[in-house]
């Protein structure tokens, strides 16, 4: 199993109280195996990507990743995990407006100081398959939003992560870059066996995983396995309305 | 309009941005601290005189030391041996020391107390320095009233889209300055105060002069500053307010990941503009000669100082693009080891360098004024470090010891013996016309061995300060007519190494002095009797003296002085003189640190979003600290290089000034290793301040930042 989690808990605090957002939930993503999380807004869908991520640390539970347990309370772990373990898109694309097309994609590089014609040859390869060749060396104001989820995700994918994580990546696309964005979440998982955890509020885009876990109150209260119908979104719909979601 | 709103409004903002507000708060404080304490002080140095400034009236000289059957001095003349030669001072509207009284002078009508100009040329540049340090606050302010409302302008424009008057947001915006500027104000008063008493204590002046042990307050030029001060914070409000106005709501409330904020502006030089300024300065440059001609001494160096002050302006319309150049420079340099840091501090600097202005506009100024000061100081020991080594190093001053008269054989053994010359002289007569005796047979030995002209009844030794004083040299004739004749002399040299004895005193009076040999009609008397009082010996051969060579004159002299410990008090002296300068910098080099740390804080806030990125993508806490702090290296670096090249522009400027309007002789000496350590030490204050913002910047919530637009 790629990723493993196991009663991963969380709360924040809001003044005196304290709101649970994650309760001991469990989850496990095989290897090449693309899992999208669907519940309502405040569920704990985007706390727990930060979690896996690193970027946030839960109050208790555990991450397990590659058969390696991830040293949680531990900055420097975190970042390592980042570093090379793990890649993250976002909605609102997060791209550093100060670099061109071809430097954001290969900043993940330049923290590790990879350098050569291995690397330069990965970026261009990334920017063929996204579909952004063409734009690498415009800076990200002068992309659309959809180039610039493109750019995101070639970023994301640059230094090979075994696990990526995309927190509502075709929330603000338009249909058709929302398919291609599919596409290669799809094709990237199945091609380099990597597996991807993926919110979204799309049953449409849900349809393309392999399974569609339904989070609710902190907790997963529903699973669904696909088996590659993309087209087949009534019974994500359904399983939608009888969680209330 | 809804001044409640508005003082909610602002108030509501104060709190939230409490980092940015504490320093503006302490950019108006600081600033008037500077100001403040500087009035008080001066208000306390002004009217103290200092002791002994007095001096004997040239009407006394008979009872001072002339025959007693002499007639009375009625006026003091000088013929000039080139009277064509041109005044080395242009006449000035303004009162200068040099070439004063060119002609000579009648006695009765006394000249203005000597050194005098001195100490209002201190007074000014103390007051001009303070006047600096309230500017650097003035662009701290500024800047971060711009910026911060730049920061909230979405915030700003969702309260007009919530149907708010533009009226009321921008009174929103002036009553967060007026309460920045009312508590920064209010705080740099309160500590003025007992800065100014600390500084009164310390023996600290305004003019170098002992200050007055009374604390009186200057209370309308602070009740001025105060208002001044309100003023400028107020000031840095109209640029927000005005771009408040032309706000277009639609474009703020775009997407921010839309919205083209950076991208390298139309701000830069192109073509032909960069030859504006060369041209300019060239053009000037073969004005000059004719200019300072033309001018007097304190016209010339109002011109000059606005001169510099327009190249200032220039290198700010020149800064982005300079940056831009030390920045690619520094990549260069910097890539080998930091690559990362390399290209994301470079690139963001490079194409956000229009925004960076206000903050290496501060730090520069506050470098040149440091650097400016220092070529001042500098040259200011320099000239007590050339007068000492003629006059101070060599010698060492005695006193005849009471009760011993001269044994002349015993004591021409002695000198000859020990390989010494040994001037014996009169007491000094003071006044306008300072002069004492020397003893021609001790002199010109030491003439002749350098083959310098005697020294004999008819002539006279003129010091450097009073020929300056009276625009001498050798070859002019020095002519006091009593009510019986008038008798000449000869300036036979202008000298600094003989007629010397280290008195107490003013320093100015000290150096001036005629210097008279032994056997001149007009001296036998009473003075003549004092000869042989003082004297200073020293090495023929060039050296200290020993404690031997001293003994052996003895028991017929003690020594009073050593040269070279007067020489090292002077320089004491001028370092005291100058603490206030070093308050005044020490206060301006944190406000430069507050504003840079401001600043950069202020860009962290900004580019939260990409500092989270970074974060999600692996770099190290570690890693976003040396972002910033070579961010600030940048800063520092740029700062620097232009601190330096304005600093010394300035300082040549007052330097020169100095040199024409004061009877010392200055010159600019350029020191590499102190521009090497002014450049250091802008970096080190810019990097100190971007450790702040670096601990703001990792203690930033990805989770946060990234998923909320």
């Amino acid at each position: 199993m790629l990723l493993r989690i196991r009663s991963l808990t969380k709360s924040y605090r809001l003044g005196s109280s304290t709101v649970p957002v994650l309760r001991r939930l469990s989850l496990d993503v095989a290897s090449g195996e693309m899992v999208v999380i669907m519940g309502p807004s405040g569920s704990g869908k985007t706390t727990l990507l930060n979690c896996v991520a690193g970027i946030d640390v839960p109050d208790e539970g555990e991450v397990v990743l590659d058969d390696e347990r991830v040293n949680l309370g531990s900055e420097a772990a975190r970042t390592w995990l980042r570093r090379h373990r793990v890649g993250m898109v976002f909605q609102f694309f997060n791209l550093i407006p100060t670099l061109t097309v071809w430097e954001n994609v290969a900043l993940p590089f330049f923290i590790t100081k990879e350098r050569g014609r291995a690397v330069e040859d990965r970026v261009e390869q990334l920017l063929v398959q996204v579909g952004v060749e063409g734009r690498r060396d415009h800076y990200p104001f002068q992309l659309s939003g959809g180039e610039m989820q493109l750019t995101s995700i070639a970023r994301a994918l640059a230094h090979r992560p075994r696990l990526l994580l995309a927190d509502e990546p075709t929330g603000n696309v338009n249909p058709r870059v929302g398919r291609t964005i599919m596409e290669i979440l799809r094709t990237t998982a199945a091609r380099e066996g990597a597996g991807v955890l993926m919110v979204t509020h799309s049953p449409e885009h849900a349809a393309w995983s392999d399974r569609v876990c339904f989070l609710k109150d902190g907790v997963i209260a529903a699973e669904q396995r696909r088996s590659g119908q993309c087209d087949e979104v009534a019974s994500i719909h359904k399983q939608l309305v009888e969680l209330g979601i | 309009m809804n001044l409640f709103l508005a003082q909610f409004l602002a108030r509501r903002s104060l709190r939230h941005h409490r980092t940015v507000s504490l320093a503006t708060v302490l950019g108006v404080a600081i600033g008037m601290t500077v100001v403040g304490a500087i009035l008080i002080v001066d208000h306390n140095s002004v009217e103290t005189r200092i002791e002994g400034a007095a001096s004997a009236d040239l009407q006394n000289l008979p009872s001072a030391g002339l025959h007693p059957g002499a007639a009375r001095i009625l006026r003091v003349s000088f013929e000039r041996a080139n009277r064509t030669a041109q005044p080395s001072t242009t006449e000035s509207t303004f009162p200068t020391q040099k070439g004063l009284a060119r002609s000579g002078f009648a006695v009765g009508t006394p000249l203005a107390p000597r050194g005098e100009e001195d100490y209002q040329a201190m007074r000014l540049a103390v007051r001009l320095a303070s006047v600096m340090a309230f500017a650097v606050g003035a662009v701290i302010v500024f800047y971060t009233m711009r910026f911060s409302v730049a920061s909230r302008s979405r915030e700003l424009s969702l309260l007009l889209c919530l149907g708010e008057d533009r009226r009321n947001v921008a009174l929103s915006l002036l009553v967060e300055a007026a309460i920045l500027g009312l508590v920064g104000t209010l705080a740099g008063l309160l500590i003025a105060f007992p800065a100014a008493a600390a500084l009164i204590d310390a023996g600290i002046s305004t003019t170098g002069r002992v200050p007055a042990r009374t604390f009186a307050l200057p209370t309308f030029e602070l009740a001025g500053m105060s208002l001044l001060s309100l003023c400028v914070c107020l000031l840095g409000a109209a640029g927000p307010v005005r771009a408040l106005y032309a706000m277009r709501i639609v474009e703020v409330l775009q997407p921010r990941f839309l919205a083209p904020d950076i991208g390298e502006r139309s701000l830069r030089v192109g073509g032909f503009g960069w030859l504006v300024p060369p041209v300019i300065a060239a053009g000037y440059l073969a004005l000059r000669p004719f200019l300072k001609g033309w001018l007097s001494v304190v016209h010339f160096f109002l011109l000059e100082t606005g001169f510099a002050a327009v190249l200032a302006v220039v290198a700010l319309w020149w800064m982005p693009s300079l940056m831009r150049g030390v920045i690619r420079l520094a990549e260069s340099v910097l890539r080998p080891l930091l690559p990362l840091e390399t290209l994301l501090v470079g690139r963001r600097l490079r194409l956000t360098s229009h925004k960076l202005v206000f903050t290496v506009a501060g730090v520069t100024l506050v470098f040149s004024l440091l650097v400016a000061l220092h070529d001042v100081t500098r040259a200011l020991k320099q000239e007590i470090a050339v007068w000492s080594r003629e006059a101070l190093a060599p010698y060492v001053f005695l006193q005849r010891s009471p009760g011993y008269g001269a044994d002349a054989d015993a004591l021409r053994n002695a000198v000859e013996s020990r390989g010494l010359y040994l001037f014996r002289m009169s007491q000094k007569v003071t006044g306008e016309l300072p002069f004492r005796l020397v003893a021609a047979a001790d002199v010109n030995p030491y003439l002749e061995a350098r083959e310098r002209p005697r020294l004999d009844p008819g002539r006279v030794l003129v010091s450097r300060t009073l020929a300056a004083r009276f625009a001498l040299s050798a070859g002019d004739r020095l002519v006091i007519h009593t009510d019986a004749q008038e008798h000449r002399f000869i300036i036979s040299e202008v000298t600094d190494d003989l007629g010397f004895f280290a008195d107490d005193g003013q320093y100015v009076d000290l150096k001036s002095y005629f210097v008279f040999s032994d056997r001149n009609p007009l001296f036998a008397g009473p003075l003549e009797q004092t000869l042989g009082d003082y004297a200073a010996a020293r090495k023929r051969g060039g050296g200290r003296l020993t404690p031997g060579d001293v003994a052996a004159l003895g028991p017929t002299y003690a020594p009073a002085k050593e040269g070279q410990a007067v020489s090292r008090w002077q320089r004491q002296e001028i370092d005291r003189d100058f603490l206030i300068f070093d308050f005044i910098l020490i206060m301006t080099v944190l406000l430069a640190a507050i504003g840079v740390a401001n600043g950069v804080l202020i860009q962290v806030l900004a580019r939260e979003r990409e500092f989270s990125v970074l974060r999600t993508v692996g770099v190290s806490r570690a890693q976003t600290t040396r972002l910033l702090l070579v961010e600030g290296a940048i800063i520092g670096i740029v700062s620097g290089l232009l601190a330096l090249a304005l600093g010394h522009t300035l300082g040549a400027i007052s330097v020169s000034f100095l040199d024409r309007f004061t009877l010392f002789e200055y010159r600019l000496a350029f020191s590499p290793l102190a521009g090497a350590l002014v450049c250091l030490l802008a970096v080190a204050t810019c990097c100190l301040a971007a450790l702040y913002p670096a601990v703001v910047a990792n203690r930033i919530s990805s989770a946060e930042s990234l998923h909320y637009e």
